[in-house]
């Protein structure tokens, strides 16, 4: 289609290597993928295609090598924000571990029940405090506190650098795949399984192709969202502040009692709403209609509204896989990876399989496929690459790779049975 | 697709109304003891419902953790605990805080969340297996603290009196006809249902939304439900940490029911176990099995042991005897029902289709 | 002071034996079965229990000399076939029929077994024996006879190594040893690994996985028979909840080690029992839980497969 070379590629895979123990399935593989093209990787049986998938989605951690997506690193950045983060943890269990080296039990005894409970002050409580602190084994208490510090800081760094590369954190830069051995939700419907993979844009209510009017609608049902819950919770926290402000005895019982009827009240009311509605508010209401007719036509896109509400695992085989795309398209992807979507399909289903992998680039998302049917391959991927024993042996379009002598030799030296 | 009349009919039969049923049962309840009584039996239906709402209430906090999110938590009354703890030190006269029951009943939910989530947030995204230990670790940390914080616990004796549900005096005079005690226990009722009304209606509508299907996608295939961009640890973050808040509610009303703390041995790993049998004997995910499960146990526990006490003295012929109370066999009870339950009928007695069908598919191999 | 810590560190090393033991039995069955096997620990209390009455039955408290060495070797030995057999029973009967199921449904039943197990132990608690204080309190802790002479072998030194220590310690390594050259040199030690690394392709390998896990609870409980005998001739009592704690300090070991990692677990279960000992001596026994959970969640935290553990991936 595009001539991609003068064009920043959108996924750009740099030396990958994958090493499982002695194994190494995926060896310095280079790979790029343009914005609006079909790209293929092929290879015979364990040339580390799948692998590869892998570990661009982020399920398996490269030995090295970077996957790069639309000019940055898929990986989490290591923002002020991240250590902010490590800081605060680090705080809160620094102050946890000095606490434990001060003795809670002791320094309760100190603070609160040295007086009795009617002389409890707030300012004199942080008195007592320091002086009970100021009592004690200084020197273990700071130690106590840097160990904390330390351990919380550098515990939640370590999270972090575990989770840095994660398959939703690749999911959420724009990429979506489907699985060589379909992966659906098995016992979820057809528009389930669709609305799943939604979850994203539900979550901060961007349903609807971003339709404006349908937006503002649900942005007033967000507020009456916060009266709903809020005002129950309100009242009560009024009610509780009241009869806590004024004291022990508590003489005039009528505000107290007002607000404690007004919480049963909107509580109740609030309860029947959504019980009535299926939804916690009325904006998540609206929100989950509009993803619903956005995910009909997900699946009428790739053939399957007739089957909305059926079971996932009572459509045949080449519906499953149809599913899996339109569950993939769901995320919004600009990069769509697809494992091996011909396989197990006859010829008839094949060629619709030609068209919807097509129609998908029309839509303006990129395709990256793994395939072994030779004709699916070279008639609707701009570029191939070629893996072999983890390698990549080769590169460019179709008919350059028809024409390769070491792409020759590798297929007819492994048997490989796709053609 | 039944006929317009059967839809009509079974639409009112919903868990929430069934709950309401109780609420309109209560005046009846002196009938029915008085009829236990006539059978020799000490009914007290409406403090034995009381503490069944309760635990309904906590097997419902569970069902959120394991039959929701996958979790496996065998910890769960440590969050109870804490709840209960927290409504202590936050109620009783001696410290100077005096939430009250209102206020207590506000920030325990809270302070259980926190604990949940600081337990939850190393661990959960680890190996599932790893979350057992470390659920059970921590119950059997709670237990220490409290007992050896006895500055702050009271340790074994617990912290008390807990206060009662605060309600303004014109309505306690009007609810009680004067009498304090009937009053307290009629609050304590309704206020015991209304709370477990509200979770189960919230949960039932949660189910039926994206957190309820996010919670589905990730027990049948959490690596699928990640790369379609949903993040497997915040979702559990949330499960456990919501389920830890509702344990902590459960706390709550537990403490002010019994009016103090207790021993915190009511919050180690056996009370844990029981809330879980209640869970898998009614049906892993099911909100109806979970309140049936609950029911059908602690009811057991109240009813029918002292029965079997007798019973099993009379068997033995020496009342005496170690061995002549239930107590001493029950653990063989929960014991065989949890292995017969896994083997025979794995979603409980009371399933939630969709995880009865998921329990009986054999997991694939990868 | 140095004594004091020399003296803990002995008290650590025999209790970490201990711990190692019983980890071993966890760790090996969730190599293969990636399943906590939550009744182990019972099966060590029973295994106590059966020690004691056999203890009991040959009068082993009056013995002397040579006849106490043989019989109480004859007590190890029975007692680990006896645990041995009892763990092979509850695989065959109760995880068996659920290897195919959700991984929740063995794990449930476990927590099953080890109930019925402890009920077991408070019902065998109240047998009649003399042992057992006549059965008249069940649930007490029924004190294990001390068999061996309580001299200080270190003569008037300020630290105690009494002969007890020295078996348990000799005795332990002896049988750790014995496993490492069963998982080593053996076929079935072999195939057990190999089973451990892809059941499925050991399966094509064609070695009988069945037999394999067979094998594995036999050890298993064995080992757990053994650290029960170990366990009672050390700490003087035997009482039916004293699985629960010892099982979880055990499972804390092999996690800590390295879950289904086998020189994990004895590095696991040492440490475990060398800081249990050290903070009893400087924190106080009260807080043991606590410090040990604690160290759990923190190396968790920094080492989420254990010390010696290597991360697994998930297969797609």
């Amino acid at each position: 289609m595009s001539t991609s070379a003068d064009t920043a590629p959108l996924l750009s895979v740099r030396k990958l290597t994958l090493r499982f123990g002695g194994l190494t399935a995926v060896s310095e593989v280079d790979l790029s993928v343009h914005p609006g093209e079909i790209a293929a990787v092929i290879g015979p049986n364990g040339a580390g295609k799948t692998s590869l998938f892998n570990a661009i989605t982020g399920i398996y951690e490269p030995t090295s090598g970077e996957v790069w997506l639309d000019g940055h690193d898929v990986r989490q950045a290591l923002t002020g924000r991240v250590i902010a983060g490590w800081l605060a943890t680090g705080l809160a269990s620094s102050l946890l571990f000095l606490f434990i080296a001060a003795g809670v039990d002791a320094a309760w005894k100190a603070v609160v029940k040295a007086h009795a409970p009617w002389d409890f002050t707030i300012s004199g409580a942080f008195r007592d405090l320091f002086s009970h602190f100021a009592g004690g084994n200084i020197a273990l208490m700071f130690g106590f506190w840097l160990a904390g510090l330390a351990i919380g800081t550098l515990g939640a760094r370590s999270v972090w650098l575990r989770s840095r590369r994660t398959p939703q954190g690749v999911a959420l830069q724009g990429v979506a795949r489907t699985f060589q051995n379909i992966r659906l939700f098995h016992h979820m419907g057809v528009l389930e399984n669709v609305l799943v993979a939604m979850d994203r844009h539900l979550r901060h209510g961007s349903v609807g192709g971003g339709d404006a009017a349908k937006l503002a609608i649900s942005g007033r049902f967000a507020q009456r969202a916060w009266l709903d819950l809020g005002l129950p919770l309100v009242a009560l926290a009024a009610m509780v502040g009241l009869s806590w402000t004024t004291g022990d005895g508590v003489d005039d019982e009528t505000l107290p009692s007002t607000f404690l009827i007004l919480f049963v009240l909107t509580a109740v009311g609030w309860l029947i709403r959504i019980a009535r509605r299926g939804a916690l508010s009325g904006s998540s209401q609206v929100i989950e209609a509009v993803a619903r007719q956005e995910a009909l036509e997900l699946l009428k896109f790739v053939g399957l509204d007739k089957r909305a509400n059926d079971l996932a695992k009572n459509l045949a085989y080449g519906e499953q896989r149809r599913l899996e795309v339109a569950r993939a398209l769901a995320t919004r992807p600009k990069l769509l990876l697809l494992d091996e979507p011909a396989a197990g399909m006859n010829p008839s289903e094949t060629v619709d399989l030609m068209a919807l992998v097509r129609s998908i680039r029309d839509r303006g998302v990129t395709v990256l496929l793994i395939e072994h049917h030779m004709r699916v391959v070279m008639g609707i991927s701009d570029h191939i690459t070629v893996l072999v024993h983890g390698k990549r042996i080769a590169h460019g379009t179709p008919e350059e790779i028809r024409r390769d002598p070491k792409v020759i030799e590798a297929y007819l030296g492994a048997d490989d049975g796709g053609h | 697709m039944g006929s317009v009349l059967t839809k009509n009919w079974k639409q009112y039969v919903t868990l929430e109304s069934l709950l309401l049923v109780f609420a309109l049962l209560y005046p009846l309840f002196p009938l029915f003891d008085l009829a236990g009584e006539a059978a020799g039996l000490q009914l007290h239906l409406d403090q034995r419902l009381v503490t069944i709402f309760i635990y309904g209430i906590l097997v419902v906090a569970l069902n959120v953790q394991v039959g929701y999110a996958g979790l496996l938590q065998l910890g769960i009354a440590a969050f109870f605990g804490i709840g209960a703890m927290a409504t202590g030190v936050m109620t009783v006269d001696k410290y100077p805080f005096h939430f009250g029951f209102w206020g207590a009943l506000l920030c325990a939910p809270f302070i259980a969340a926190v604990a949940g989530t600081v337990i939850g947030a190393p661990t959960l995204r680890l190996r599932g297996d790893y979350l057992a230990i470390v659920t059970i670790g921590f119950g059997e940390v709670l237990r220490t603290v409290l007992i050896n914080l006895e500055n702050i616990t009271d340790g074994p004796r617990g912290l008390n009196p807990v206060p009662d549900v605060w309600i303004p005096s014109w309505l306690r005079d009007f609810a009680g006809g004067g009498d304090a005690g009937e009053a307290n226990l009629l609050v304590m009722y309704y206020t015991a249902l209304l709370v477990l009304v509200a979770a189960v209606v919230v949960l039932k509508v949660i189910e039926t939304t994206r957190v309820g299907r996010a919670f589905v996608a990730l027990r049948e295939d959490e690596l699928a439900a990640a790369c379609m961009g949903l993040d497997p640890g915040r979702i559990k973050l949330m499960a456990f940490a919501g389920g830890a808040a509702l344990s902590g509610l459960a706390g709550c009303l537990y403490a002010t029911n019994l009016t103090t703390t207790a021993d915190p041995t009511n919050y180690d790993f056996n009370n844990s176990v029981m809330v879980l049998c209640c869970l898998i004997i009614g049906g892993l995910g099911s909100l109806r099995g979970a309140l049936l499960g609950a029911a059908m146990l602690i009811g057991f526990d109240n009813v029918l042991s002292p029965l079997l006490d007798r019973a099993i003295q009379v068997a033995v012929g020496d009342a005496s005897h170690p061995l002549a109370r239930f107590s001493s066999w029950r653990w063989f009870l929960f014991g065989f029902a949890l292995i017969f339950m896994m083997r025979l009928r794995p979603e409980g007695l009371f399933p939630a289709r969709r995880v009865a069908a998921e329990l009986h598919e054999e997991p694939e191999e990868a | 002071m140095l004594d004091t810590l020399a003296q803990q560190l002995l008290l650590g090393l025999t209790n970490g034996m201990v711990f190692a033991l019983i980890a071993l039995g966890y760790t090996m069955v969730y190599g293969i079965l990636e399943f906590i096997n939550f009744a182990h620990g019972d099966v060590f209390m029973l295994s106590g229990f059966f020690a004691l009455t056999l203890v009991s039955v040959l009068g082993l408290q009056d013995a002397q000399g040579f006849s106490l060495f043989a019989q109480l070797g004859l007590v190890l030995v029975l007692a680990s076939a006896f645990g041995a057999v009892v763990n092979l029973l509850i695989d065959r009967l109760v995880y068996k029929p659920l290897r195919k199921a959700p991984k929740l449904a063995p794990l449930v039943s476990a927590i099953g077994v080890s109930f019925v197990l402890q009920n077991i132990g408070l019902i065998w608690g109240a047998m009649p024996l003399d042992v057992f204080g006549g059965g008249g309190q069940p649930a007490a802790p029924k004190s294990f006879p001390a068999l061996l002479p309580t001299t200080n072998l270190l003569g008037n030194s300020a630290i105690t190594l009494q002969l007890k220590d020295v078996l348990v310690i000799g005795a332990s390594l002896a049988v750790m040893t014995v496993l490492y050259l069963l998982v080593t040199r053996t076929k079935l030690g072999m195939a057990m690994r190999a089973t451990a690394q892809d059941p499925q392709a050991a399966r094509l390998m064609g070695i009988d996985v069945d037999r394999v896990v067979a094998a594995t609870f036999l050890v298993g409980g064995g080992l757990a028979g053994f650290a029960a005998v170990v366990y009672a001739l050390y700490i003087n009592t035997v009482y039916y909840q004293m699985g629960y704690q010892n099982g979880l300090y055990a499972f804390t070991a092999a996690v800590v080690g390295g879950i289904g990692n086998i020189p994990g677990a004895v590095l696991g279960g040492l440490l475990l029992g060398l800081v249990r000992a050290f903070s009893d001596q400087f924190i106080g026994a009260q807080w043991q839980p606590a410090v040990l959970f604690g160290i759990l969640i923190v190396l968790l935290v920094f080492r989420p497969s254990g010390l010696l553990g290597s991360t697994a991936r998930e297969k797609v």
